[in-house]
């Protein structure tokens, strides 16, 4: 059997600049962000959600309905990351990183792993923990590295 | 086509849209009105306000933003302006960085202080400043009212959106001038 082997994609038509940007992780059906999006994308639901992606991309603080980090849960969700529509009561989970640790430590890029669709405010741990899997799943640091090498002189695929 | 507002007049009214609503939330939160208060002085139900502010319209009327800012006492501008995209590859401007920078600015009624002789940094060498100057930013023409107050209220602002890095830069020129 290969081994699993997920892709980084940047959302397509969002202003990313060098300081952040979001992408959705591809590559298994758990992955349910990208197959989500991939649905919603042309719908006022999508340009919704690439406002708010540009809105978190050019330091707009994060806002409760809009999208937000977990902080205040446990340390161990405080990198996870949603993007959220409460007209489409739909959320997008994913995490956020530094994979240019070298040439551009500042650089932050959230990627979008699974979705969920919930009326209710209340952060569901579950949603988290996929989060988690996923982020820490090797195919995903090696569709990250492969996405953005890391080394002097190396430039972005 | 590199931004979702490029693809038509529709999809960028709808961004304009989005915009005005964002920052109507904003500072609906900021004023500590609630939304039921904020209803009933829209004469409308709270749940339409929450439907409004979540699913703003895609080309809501110039009167509709007006009805929605004056209860709150704000007013709304339309702003034309160039940014050196003409492609629209950037996505537009970010209404709430204009009433931010106004702001910064001391809220200006008029345009005198635009005609007045002001102070300039000297950032020559400057990476950061470099960088932007020679991406023909916008924010180095706010460099050079930087020594006065309104100047390093504008780095407070620039600081807020950038990160830090630029305003770190930028204050270190300032001091050195």
């Amino acid at each position: 059997m290969s081994p699993l082997v997920f892709t980084v994609e940047l959302v397509p038509l969002v202003a990313h600049t060098d300081k952040r940007a979001v992408a959705i992780l591809r590559g298994d059906a758990g992955l349910t962000a990208g197959t989500e999006y991939d649905e919603i994308a042309d719908t006022p639901i999508g340009k919704r959600f690439k406002h708010k992606m540009g809105l978190w991309i050019m330091f707009h603080p994060d806002t409760e309905g809009k999208f937000h980090r977990f902080k205040n849960i446990d340390e161990k969700y405080k990198d996870c990351f949603v993007f959220i529509d409460l007209d489409a009561q739909l959320r997008l989970y994913g995490f956020s990183c530094h994979p240019t640790p070298q040439n551009q430590p500042r650089f932050e890029l959230v990627v979008l792993t699974n979705s969920a669709t919930k009326k209710e405010n209340q952060t569901d741990r579950t949603d988290l923990n996929h989060v988690l899997m996923w982020k820490n799943h090797m195919a995903t640091k090696l569709a990250l590295i492969k996405k953005y090498p890391d080394k002097k002189d190396e430039k972005k695929s | 086509m590199k931004h979702w507002t490029q693809a038509n007049t529709s999809d960028f009214a709808y961004g304009i849209s989005l915009d005005f609503f964002t920052q109507l939330d904003d500072q609906i939160e900021a004023s500590g009105i609630s939304r039921k208060d904020l209803s009933a002085k829209l004469q409308v139900t709270p749940s339409a306000v929450s439907q409004t502010l979540n699913n703003p319209p895609e080309n809501p009327h110039l009167e509709t933003l007006v009805q929605y800012a004056r209860p709150l006492g704000r007013k709304v501008a339309i702003v034309l302006y160039d940014d050196n995209d003409p492609d629209n590859d950037k996505g537009p401007i970010y209404s709430g960085i204009f009433e931010k920078a106004w702001r910064a600015l001391g809220c200006p009624r008029d345009l005198s202080i635009f005609n007045e002789s002001v102070a300039t940094v000297n950032a020559t060498g400057d990476p950061i400043f470099t960088r932007f100057a020679e991406a023909n930013h916008p924010i180095v023409d706010d460099l050079r009212i930087a020594p006065s107050q309104s100047g390093v209220q504008i780095h407070k602002e620039i600081e807020n959106v950038t990160g830090g890095l630029y305003a770190q830069r930028a204050r270190a020129a300032t001091s050195a001038a």
